[in-house]
């Protein structure tokens, strides 16, 4: 090494070696916090990623507008006749409206959930890594946020947990990441399972709900809440729905592919569930 | 304009390279929600060095480690993102200096296996601890690698009009 590299060289590469091992180490002393290090080079960061996330999103809109104008109007034309049939639908059916009360009883979170302390945040960036989904939001340990707080939509819908939080940013690790586990119950039949984000299934944008009972009865389209088992994710909020099952690898088990009712690459805003308590 | 003043604008238009390649990879990438993501700075490094030689290499190589594991939740990838950035600012200007001219073929060549060192250790890692399966490999990792590498398209001219304030250094 000393015939190649030079001395100051040689010194960087030391330095280099000290500042690997201050970042493991200041893991290891604040896992689930950012160390002052990430939070100083984070917080000059993240407003300039957030202005590009923004004018990323304007160009994408501009090219969609440009170039699938034809089929955004073809796409509004079958929504239109959708919409349409759908308001005949609920205007000459009782039964729609008995099961619409039914779920919002069962589901609605202002009327179960009464004590969600939420913080709302907006998305900074997505995951700057292939291999895992995350997001960055724009609050952090200055809002009261910690690891492991769960963020939802404003509909009550699942986007994930924070993993680490600075000063005034933080990451969410979605429910499609590959570290994801949910502990989850299937609406109606109440055949609970584990909801894991896995590699395979994350670029389709799908999560598996593994240890179903090989009895249960599953059918398309059937619902898949959050348990509370845990204590991770209060009960109750909306994860997605069944659009797959088959027999896991054991066969003394099955699984279900679940589609997530949030678009994980459309979400802009999400709101963090600080504390909560249920009212049973 | 002082012959010191020339050289601190260039070490700062060089970082700014060096953000742009992290902004990139952390903002522009993400927001287009590709299946991979394509890893741009060890060619901002290696495109540094070879303007910079040896020593200036390893130093931007050094400040792209830190830039990207302290802006990132990497973890443990960032602290070997550190080590690996500066390991290729070093390679890079060394073989610039004694063995390689510097072109557009220097540059794809020294690009491919920086980004190998920086990616392909990470996935290793965690396809062997059982956190990726071998299909990432394939689907992700290689695609990302060759993607990548043409983004020396845009950093080496770039770094290339950076290096010109001033004169040559390296």
């Amino acid at each position: 090494m000393k015939k190649y590299f030079g001395t100051k060289v040689r010194v960087v590469l030391v330095l280099a070696v000290l500042a690997a091992l201050v970042t493991i180490g200041s893991m290891l002393l604040w896992p689930g916090q950012a160390s002052p290090m990430n939070n100083v080079v984070s917080m000059v960061v993240n407003p300039v990623k957030n202005g590009v996330n923004i004018l990323v999103r304007q160009a994408e809109r501009l090219y969609n507008y440009v170039f699938s104008y034809e089929m955004l109007q073809a796409e509004n034309e079958q929504l239109r006749e959708e919409m349409a049939k759908r308001n005949e639908d609920i205007r000459n059916s009782q039964t729609y409206k008995e099961e619409n009360e039914r779920l919002r009883e069962l589901l609605g979170l202002s009327e179960k959930h009464t004590d969600y302390e939420l913080e709302i945040a907006n998305v900074v960036s997505w995951g700057g890594s292939g291999y895992g989904s995350t997001l960055t939001i724009s609050k952090g340990e200055s809002a009261g946020l910690q690891k492991g707080m769960c963020a939802i939509t404003e509909s009550g819908q699942v986007v994930g947990l924070i993993t680490e939080t600075g000063t005034n940013w933080a990451t969410v690790a979605t429910i499609l990441d590959t570290t994801s586990e949910i502990g989850a119950y299937i609406f109606g039949s109440g055949y609970t399972c584990i909801a894991q984000g896995t590699f395979e299934l994350m670029d389709q944008g799908l999560l598996r709900a593994s240890y179903l009972s090989s009895s249960a009865t599953i059918r398309n389209n059937d619902q898949l809440l959050t348990s509370g088992d845990g204590d991770i994710y209060p009960p109750g909020l909306v994860i997605g729905s069944v659009t797959d099952v088959g027999d896991d690898e054991t066969n003394v088990a099955k699984y279900a592919i679940i589609t997530p009712t949030v678009d994980l690459n459309a979400v802009e805003q999400v709101f963090i569930i600080k504390a909560y308590d249920i009212n049973d | 304009m002082s012959e010191k003043t020339q050289n601190r604008i260039k070490m700062t238009l060089y970082v700014v390279v060096l953000l742009l390649a992290m902004l990139l990879e952390g903002a522009v990438f993400g927001a287009m929600h590709l299946s991979f993501v394509p890893c741009v700075m060890p060619v901002a490094v290696v495109s540094i060095a070879l303007w910079e030689g040896m020593e200036r290499g390893s130093m931007f190589g050094l400040v792209a480690g830190c830039l990207r594991a302290w802006s990132t939740s990497l973890s443990m990838y960032g602290a070997w993102s550190i080590v690996a950035l500066t390991l290729t600012g070093a390679a890079a200007g060394l073989l610039t200096e004694r063995y390689l001219l510097n072109g557009w073929k220097t540059v794809f060549s020294i690009s491919a296996p920086a980004i190998l060192l920086l990616d392909g250790v990470y996935v290793i890692v965690k396809a062997a601890s059982g956190d990726l399966p071998v299909g990432a490999f394939f689907n992700q990792f290689v695609p990302a690698c060759i993607i990548s590498v043409f983004f020396c398209v845009l950093f080496y001219p770039l770094t290339r009009g950076v290096s010109r304030i001033g004169g040559f250094h390296g």
